[in-house]
């Protein structure tokens, strides 16, 4: 007889009443709360691919439809061993639209309650803190695919963003900086999915079971992150950048060149998280067109200036061919480009003593409150 | 450490209160109610209601499907009464003595299109202090109910 294990529970009322189950050689089942029979209840289970499987918890597809559709060639009532708690699949021999076991039309799962309640069954199952990363980049419309650069670049800023996130929560928490000594080890995630169905879509966990009070080091940057992404998707940016103004620092500075990348780019970005211990998963997204907004409001909020200085001290660095130059006071080093013709730099001699004259371009970025210096050589003079 | 992404916000409005240490089997130490409470069904020993459930203190309306117009008791059993030798991976005992409701009907309403579910109708149960505890579970506007013994709460469901 053929058996089935639970997988993932789908829907849940008194107990799972659409579920995900496998065989022993990995094939997929959908199982749908049919009946009870001697206090035990029965489920109507079909057989179905793994990408039918993926549309329905998606939401892209009626459980009706999935189950008519495999259900046209075999489909099963299921009870539930006692010894083993997998599934006894019993074959049927009537059709499965003529029989009391088929739903309605019309049944369709929330697909972001269905990243929700996988990740919440994750968490269990790898009895960790895990977190599904969700792209969507121009090219995955042609399937499960995302540019290796694109892919790099949003790791690469998803890790900053959360070890940022970490050490700003660290910071303001009651009683201030009090973060282990290995900061970096603590939040480290790991991928642990490359690559699921879904747009593209990856499983990541914590790389280290570094926990405090009860709570684990990278949820307390997962949160911190969440409260950044909270008005996101919001058609008013106004908070999302009073928010951001009021983080400053890396964090905000991070915040931004994730929302640049995405707009640049293209690319939807969705995650979601939990803990074992969580009764449901958190979720932040946050749409190309929503990131693209922000992305230009928070460049809008910039404020250019510039002013006049001397500088003087040691020449170390002229370089003809790009402008650039490096000057060492006692203090302080400067580095700078040419305002206009980079012969200004000939002539110039390396390890000797000049006072420049500069221009120095001021841009404060309102939104993180980062301020950006540029200096441009206007004249030298020997001291 | 609480997952609580999508709670509902009519829930949240009347929940808040601190919540007990739970002693053992159906019983609390006292709560805002200010007496050692029983629930209905008998609930395992430690964490139970979970440390993410809050008890109710004001009114608050959930939706669940009953067979009989009015309902009955048995309309509000637990999977484990209802299944008293099945287990789910993933459903802890404590989950499994609790009973289900939404905090949307519209949620309750969608489910009439499973199998097991045909012929069922939707209730509203008013809930207010004394009711018990309550937490979000799984999609939706799901959440799982643990309610008092002394709630009377057929008196309070009327099926819409």
């Amino acid at each position: 007889m053929t058996t089935i294990q639970h997988a993932v529970t789908l829907d849940y009322y008194d107990g799972p009443i659409v579920f995900e189950g496998r065989d022993r050689i990995g094939g997929h089942y959908l199982a749908v709360a049919a009946d009870s029979r001697d206090g035990d209840p029965v489920f109507a289970v079909v057989g179905v691919s793994p990408e039918r499987v993926y549309q329905f918890r998606n939401g892209m597809v009626d459980l009706r439809a999935v189950m008519l559709e495999a259900g046209s060639e075999e489909w099963f009532l299921a009870t539930q061993n006692r010894a083993t708690e997998d599934f006894n699949l019993e074959p049927q021999r009537t059709e499965l639209a003529a029989s009391a076991y088929l739903p309605d039309s019309g049944f369709r799962l929330d697909p972001a309650a269905s990243s929700d309640v996988a990740v919440l069954d994750a968490a269990q199952r790898r009895d960790n803190l895990v977190i599904e990363l969700k792209a969507e980049p121009p090219e995955s419309e042609d399937g499960n695919r995302i540019h290796l650069d694109s892919l790099v670049q949003l790791l690469d800023l998803m890790q900053r963003l959360v070890g940022h996130a970490y050490r700003a929560a660290r910071r303001e928490a009651p009683g201030g900086w009090n973060a282990p000594p290995r900061v970096d080890e603590a939040v480290r995630m790991d991928v642990v999915v490359p690559a699921m169905a879904g747009s593209f879509c990856m499983l990541l966990e914590a790389g280290s079971e570094t926990y405090d009070f009860g709570e684990s080091e990278l949820s307390r940057g997962l949160r911190r992150l969440d409260a950044l992404f909270e008005n996101a998707g919001s058609r008013n940016s106004r908070r999302t950048v009073a928010h951001v103004r009021d983080t400053g620092g890396h964090l905000a500075g991070t915040y931004v060149k994730l929302l640049n990348f995405l707009s640049d780019e293209s690319v939807g970005f969705h995650y979601t998280w939990a803990e074992p211990s969580f009764s449901r998963a958190r979720q932040r997204s946050i749409s190309a067109a929503d990131a693209r907004r922000l992305s230009r409001r928070m460049a809008e909020l910039v404020e250019h200036d510039s002013e006049e200085v001397t500088l003087v001290g040691r020449l170390v660095k002229a370089d003809l061919k790009t402008g650039a130059w490096r000057l060492e006071s006692d203090e302080k080093a400067y580095t700078g480009n040419v305002a206009g013709d980079r012969s200004m730099l000939d002539g110039l001699i390396v390890g000797r003593r000049y006072r420049f004259w500069c221009t120095e371009d001021i841009e404060t970025a309102q939104a993180t409150g980062r301020e950006a210096r540029k200096l441009f050589l206007e004249d030298a003079e020997r001291e | 450490m609480s997952g609580d992404g999508g709670r509902h916000s009519a829930r949240s409005a009347s929940l808040g209160s601190q919540r007990a240490i739970p002693s053992g089997l159906g019983e609390r130490p006292p709560s805002s109610l200010g007496c050692p409470l029983t629930f209905r069904e008998l609930l395992p020993a430690g964490d139970c209601p979970p440390a993410d459930a809050e008890e109710i203190v004001e009114p608050i309306e959930v939706y669940r499907l009953v067979r009989t117009d009015p309902p009955t008791d048995a309309d509000f059993r637990s999977q484990r009464c209802e299944h008293p030798r099945t287990k789910y991976r993933g459903v802890t005992e404590c989950r499994a003595r609790g009973v289900s409701v939404y905090t949307d009907s519209a949620d309750a309403a969608g489910k009439l299109a499973l199998p097991q579910f045909k012929g069922r109708m939707v209730c509203r149960v008013t809930l207010d202090a004394g009711a018990g505890w309550i937490e979000p579970f799984g999609r939706d506007s799901h959440h799982t109910w643990w309610p008092l013994a002394d709630f009377a709460i057929t008196q309070n469901c009327v099926v819409e």
